[in-house]
């Protein structure tokens, strides 16, 4: 409205003073004010900004697709349209590098130049290069006006959210197998339970003559077997000591080993669930909540390995407290007969009296020393009467491809 | 999705070889224009007022500013440190060239008092300075340069050299007028194009878009460009006279409404605002211009003498240029966008579709509140969550699942990227479904209101406003 004014200012002074020409430049800038102010007024009207991740969930390492659409919904073009989206500085996109913000953060700037109803899709891809929660959002539009000037700017509330979750590599034991819980290592996940039967099924090539439901296959006239609810399930908690070996975290520094110790966990999660046990995970660290400690309690369900998955991709580098205080609270929340896997990468001698009276309590142990002194970790352990074994990864957590776990 | 024209945008960075050039090279190329423009308004004036012929026009200085830009980007990378030192002897050379184009400098310096020639030709002097201007593009806008715009230093100087151009007696106002105007013209038109095309092409090598590859805006640009001053030029001959009139008689029917109405403060204050500008124009227009204030009227029976008319000859001759310029970059572009190669692999992957959002419809001016009401729209809270739902189910990522409850999947559309345009539309009415369905609570006529407008809220975001 300055440019309108100072032009309504500049025609009547020239208007007085008969000269043609300032009156010119009075229109002008007349014109150049209105185009401004409807520009301004209808510039972001009808603009429509969406980002559209088709998956929430990745394993670092992945790729994955991130489309943001604007769309121009009116008959008014726009010279530029410009989107910036908050970022968090560990997000890579592989095609644009994220822009530092006055304000320390750093966002994925867009620009656009939109025609009359036009919809511009544009395809990026996000490199999940770490594990964590990554929000995209909100994003502030910009619009230029017909010759290119800001006119207006609004903040959009909506937010893009995915989970990069933890690596996972095969395990493989070193050692004879020995039973997690307290059964032996059946081959099939779930185990029938012959007490509970629970209806029939179509017949499957395999399928034990004793399981076959004679009268129902007589009725129906093609074979049916029985069908059983599963019997309980052993389960198995994974207790994660991220506590730095010899002191506690520096902010920023030692970012590698609990990366490791994130893949060595999500490597035995995904065992023991291939395995058919109920898995749970527990860390003395902040996991997305407002709790300090993080946990996940056994079950035995489909998603069960996913939402510990999910834990470990919030997990926060930093202990909340100590790995005793987390042990000795697991006794409150676990019930008797659950075993505690405890993957720890620090001299086991400050827990090693919990570690036994957990035993004592009910609850089987098997402590796992990780990293560089993991032999050494596990002998201490042993020494202490607790069952132990040294687990290494055969690299770098980005690239390992095994979790040796013994002897 | 109607009307699609789906096409690959071009990608900025490897256009055609000449069109693409050529564009790129526009707006600085239009800069230069502008600058050389009102270097040659001070330039008239200084002639005007010195009463001698205007000899060199706006082509010439450009060409200078030109000459400031070749010069820098041929030197400045070469010199290094030493740039500024060569800079200023390249600008005193462009001001000698300009001030000895004209013959009395020669005879005066051949003449018995040769330092009567630095006064003899006042106008040469601005090469130099359209040259130093010229300096100031020097960095290409591949390069990080940007096109600034001359506004800001050319609009006073013009102004103060027209308001002052006033007083210069005739025929020297009258030659400064008639070649200033054309300069100005010029000078706005070539400014404006300049910064806007300069702005969107640093905008987008920033933010990876061409705005070769919209035609509907730079096509609207020029023509309010070229509109703007059609209008304009005319314009400014026919509103002086209408404004000069309307401003003296306001007072006269504001003060009769004042005895009517009463005077109130506020018109007291207009009315002193009124009187105080116009004492204000009467000082100033004594004292720059000879002329009277009102329009000059001659003995009884005689026709009032005419506001000066311009050279429509050189006018309509700019406009055509400006016109000409204009169909230029609409053809450049057009062959650009025929000829510029494919996308290569590390560029963003874009799909551009002109979607107007329903077949064979645009979203027109919205319809009367007192439509008849269609048949399977809702009527209350629950009937409009659920037709919330229809509407949502058609979009993969909106609609709801299965194994969701009615807050889980508002919950979702809150929190995701796409459904967040709703707000907490969707949650509210999830809310209300939940409390008439489940919870057997009457709802007030109000909030089965607010359902129904959230319904036709969210249908308007979804793009349906107005469908059956």
């Amino acid at each position: 409205m300055r440019e309108v004014a100072l032009g309504i200012a500049l025609v009547v002074l020239a208007s007085f003073l008969e000269v043609p020409a300032i009156i010119l430049l009075g229109l002008v800038l007349v014109a150049t004010g209105a185009v401004l102010e409807v520009w301004a007024r209808r510039g972001l009207a009808g603009v429509e900004y969406r980002r559209h991740l088709p998956r929430q969930h990745a394993v670092v390492g992945d790729e994955l697709p991130l489309d943001i659409t604007v769309w121009n919904r009116k008959a008014l073009p726009l010279a530029w349209l410009q989107a910036i989206d908050e970022a968090d500085r560990r997000m890579v996109v592989r095609e644009r590098d994220l822009a530092p913000e006055a304000s320390g953060s750093f966002a994925l700037r867009n620009a656009w130049t939109l025609a009359p109803y036009e919809r511009v899709v544009r395809h990026f891809h996000i490199v999940a290069e770490r594990r964590g929660v990554y929000v995209l959002g909100p994003a502030r539009l910009e619009v230029g006006d017909l010759l290119a000037r800001p006119a207006a700017s609004e903040t959009t509330p909506g937010t893009a959210g995915w989970i990069v979750r933890p690596r996972s590599v095969a395990v493989r034991m070193v050692v004879t197998e020995r039973r997690w819980g307290g059964e032996l290592r059946a081959r099939r996940g779930l185990l029938d339970d012959p007490t509970r039967y629970a209806g029939v099924r179509p017949y499957q090539p395999g399928d034990p003559l004793r399981g076959i439901h004679w009268k129902a296959t007589a009725r129906l006239g093609r074979p049916v077997s029985k069908r059983f609810d599963p019997a309980r399930q052993s389960e198995v908690v994974v207790a994660l000591d991220i506590e730095k070996p010899g002191g506690p975290w520096r902010p920023g520094g030692e970012d590698d080993l609990v990366e490791s110790l994130c893949v060595a966990a999500a490597s035995l999660l995904r065992q023991l669930r291939g395995e058919g046990a109920a898995v749970g995970l527990a860390a003395a660290a902040y996991g997305g909540g407002s709790r300090p400690m993080a946990y996940v309690a056994p079950a035995g369900s489909e998603p069960q390995l996913g939402r510990c998955l999910d834990l470990l991709a919030r997990l926060g580098p930093l202990p909340t407290a100590s790995f005793e205080r987390l042990l000795t609270g697991l006794v409150r929340t676990v019930r008797p007969g659950t075993s505690l896997v405890v993957l720890s990468a620090r001299d086991p001698a400050p827990y090693l009296a919990t570690l036994r009276r957990l035993e004592r309590s009910g609850y089987p142990v098997r402590h796992l020393g990780f990293g560089p002194d993991a032999p050494a970790l596990a002998a201490r352990a042993r020494a202490a009467a607790i069952e132990s074994s040294p687990a290494q990864l055969d690299g770098p957590w980005r690239t390992a491809t095994v979790l040796v776990v013994g002897p | 999705m109607s009307g699609s024209a789906g096409r690959e945008a071009p990608v900025a960075g490897r256009e055609a070889p000449v069109a693409g050039r050529v564009l790129d090279a526009l707006p600085t190329l239009l800069a230069l224009v502008a600058e050389g423009s009102w270097v040659a308004v001070v330039y008239a004036f200084l002639r005007g007022a010195a009463q001698e012929e205007i000899e060199l026009g706006l082509v010439v200085f450009a060409g200078f500013a030109g000459a400031g830009l070749l010069t820098g980007r041929a030197l400045a990378p070469r010199l290094g440190a030493r740039w500024p030192a060569a800079a200023v002897v390249a600008a005193g050379l462009a001001t000698a060239a300009g001030w000895l184009s004209e013959p009395a400098t020669w005879s005066a310096l051949l003449s018995t008092a040769p330092m009567s020639a630095l006064g003899a030709n006042p106008g040469g002097w601005l090469t130099g300075l359209a040259f130093v201007r010229g300096l100031a593009y020097i960095r290409p806008p591949r390069a990080g340069g940007v096109v600034r715009s001359p506004m800001p230093i050319a609009l006073p100087v013009i102004a103060v050299a027209f308001l002052v151009g006033g007083t210069i007696a005739e025929p020297g106002r009258s030659a400064f007028r008639d070649a200033a105007l054309t300069s100005t013209v010029v000078f706005v038109a070539s400014a404006m194009l300049a910064v806007a095309l300069g702005r969107a092409g640093t905008l987008g090598r920033a933010g990876g878009f061409d705005w070769r590859s919209n035609p509907a805006w730079y096509g609207l640009l020029l023509l309010v460009v070229t509109g703007t001053l059609l209008v304009a030029v005319p314009a400014s001959y026919a509103v002086g006279p209408v404004v000069v009139l309307v401003i003296a008689i306001l007072p006269v029917p504001l003060f009769f409404v004042g005895l009517v109405v009463g005077f109130d403060r506020r018109l007291v204050k207009v009315l002193l605002v009124l009187v105080a500008v116009g004492a204000v124009l009467i000082v100033i227009f004594r004292l720059f211009s000879s002329g009277s204030v009102l329009p000059e009227t001659g003995p009884a029976g005689q026709v009032p003498a005419q506001p000066p008319t311009p050279d429509w000859l050189i006018v309509t001759g700019g406009m055509l240029l400006l016109v000409l310029v204009a169909v230029t970059i609409g053809v450049l572009a057009a062959m650009w966008m025929r000829q510029a190669p494919q996308r290569e692999d590390g560029d963003v992957a874009e799909e551009r579709t002109v979607d107007r959002g329903m077949p064979g419809r645009s979203p027109g001016p919205r319809r009367s509140r007192f439509r008849l009401r269609r048949r399977g729209e809702p009527t209350d809270a629950p009937t409009a969550y659920l037709a919330t739902l229809r509407e949502l189910a058609s979009d993969q990522e909106l609609e709801r699942h299965t194994d969701e409850t009615p807050a889980e999947h508002a919950r979702r559309l809150r929190t995701s990227g796409t459904g967040g345009r709703f707000g907490a539309a969707v949650d509210l009415l999830a809310a209300d479904y939940e409390l008439a369905r489940f919870g057997a609570s009457a709802l007030t006529p109000g909030e089965h209101r607010r359902a129904l407008a959230r319904w036709r809220r969210v249908r308007a975001l979804l793009g349906r406003a107005g469908s059956p």
